[in-house]
């Protein structure tokens, strides 16, 4: 594993005079996501319509990823599918979780009430659950993936390669202001266990289970339904 | 620099290529659709009682039109006209299958008004309503009843 690891870091280091593409390749990838917020959500309609529309920017953005994992040469299991060191990533997540549940709950009880503030059909835990670990899956892949691996081969790790994971992730959470500072803070929480411990199985889990006590503590006036983008409004 | 990363860099310029004409694309058929004047109409007669006209749809002429009444840019009423137009046959600009509205003005108050009517145009499956002018602002006055 720690040769793995090694060969990891050697693949980042590969051609160090192109770190603009990496650059790029974050800004390709944040592209994609504005446009599928800001553009499609507002000029297309609803249903089909809007599925056909925003098909585009998310293949988009997932040719750019996959074609751009085969150049780095990373293996899926360098990316984080792997479950060797789920409880590992698993332990490093706990406290911090606890912690940020206990603040969720004394703010939950701070605000008007502490309900459930989504829509009917997502009302149930176990639907909140399981839809937040595929979806929560899913912006991991892309933000720890993707963003943080690229962010490690301009800055390195540490700080400010942690720092770019959560303002990116941050910034694609906005408008909706509640959202924004939860992605910062929840960004900078996994983006720096990533770094440590790559498992994006752990990551979504803990993603879910934040996203679950988000919604459960935080008033729907305050969350906007976790509304993104044009939709916010 | 080596051929997968000028693969990469191409990729990355194509991409950003298709998505910006994508967006174009989107903003344009958005316009279109939105925005597009069809609608023909006039006010044909506004005092203190009522605001009365016609609309017409050229792209679907037989279907009911919402029209929104103004005064004084406030919104009053949301009318369907619906009902076909009686004088069609004996005015110069008659158009067949125009609707005919009419808004009560009955309980306004006394004074100056400047009325506007708007043709309520729905689209993407009825994700988005906007309103098009269907005639130029009439000012009128209330007086004492």
């Amino acid at each position: 594993m720690k040769g793995e690891d090694a060969r990891s870091e050697v693949a980042m280091k590969n051609y160090p005079s192109s770190k603009w593409l990496v650059a790029c390749e974050i800004m390709s990838l944040v592209s994609s996501v504005v446009v599928a917020e800001w553009a499609v959500m507002p000029f297309t309609g609803r249903g089909a319509e809007l599925m056909f529309a925003g098909m585009l920017p998310v293949a988009a953005a997932f040719a750019l990823m996959l074609f751009s994992r085969k150049v780095h040469g990373e293996t899926w299991r360098e990316v984080g599918i792997r479950f060797d060191n789920f409880w590992r990533a698993l332990r490093l997540l706990l406290i911090p979780m606890l912690l940020a549940a206990l603040l969720l709950f004394a703010l939950g009880l701070l605000l008007p009430k502490l309900e459930y503030g989504v829509p009917r059909v997502r009302k149930t835990p176990a639907w909140i659950f399981v839809w937040g670990i595929g979806w929560g899956f899913l912006q991991q892949f892309m933000l720890q993936g993707f963003v943080n691996r690229r962010a490690q081969m301009l800055f390195g790790k540490g700080f400010r390669s942690v720092l770019v994971v959560a303002l990116v992730f941050a910034l694609l959470h906005m408008p909706n202001p509640w959202l924004t500072v939860a992605t910062f803070c929840g960004g900078l929480l996994w983006a720096f266990v990533y770094q440590r411990t790559p498992n994006l199985f752990a990551l979504a889990l803990s993603h879910s289970l934040m996203t679950w006590l988000l919604i459960a503590t935080i008033p729907d006036a305050l969350l906007h339904g976790l509304r993104v983008g044009y939709n916010y409004f | 620099m080596p051929r997968p990363r000028n693969n990469l860099a191409f990729l990355i310029i194509a991409k950003a290529l298709i998505e910006t004409l994508f967006v174009v694309s989107l903003v344009l058929s958005f316009h279109y659709r939105a925005f597009n004047t069809r609608f023909s109409g006039r006010i044909t007669e506004v005092n203190g009682r009522k605001v009365t006209g016609w609309v017409f749809d050229e792209g679907a002429p037989s279907k009911p039109i919402e029209v929104q009444l103004y005064l004084n840019d406030q919104f009053v009423a949301s009318r369907i006209a619906d009902h076909q137009r009686r004088d069609s046959v004996n005015t110069g600009d008659a158009v067949e299958d125009a609707h005919e509205f009419e808004f009560d003005l009955s309980s306004k108050p006394v004074g100056e008004y400047e009325a506007r009517v708007y043709v309520v145009q729905e689209s993407g499956g009825g994700a988005r309503r906007t309103l098009q002018t269907l005639h130029d602002p009439v000012r009128f006055r209330v007086g004492a009843k």
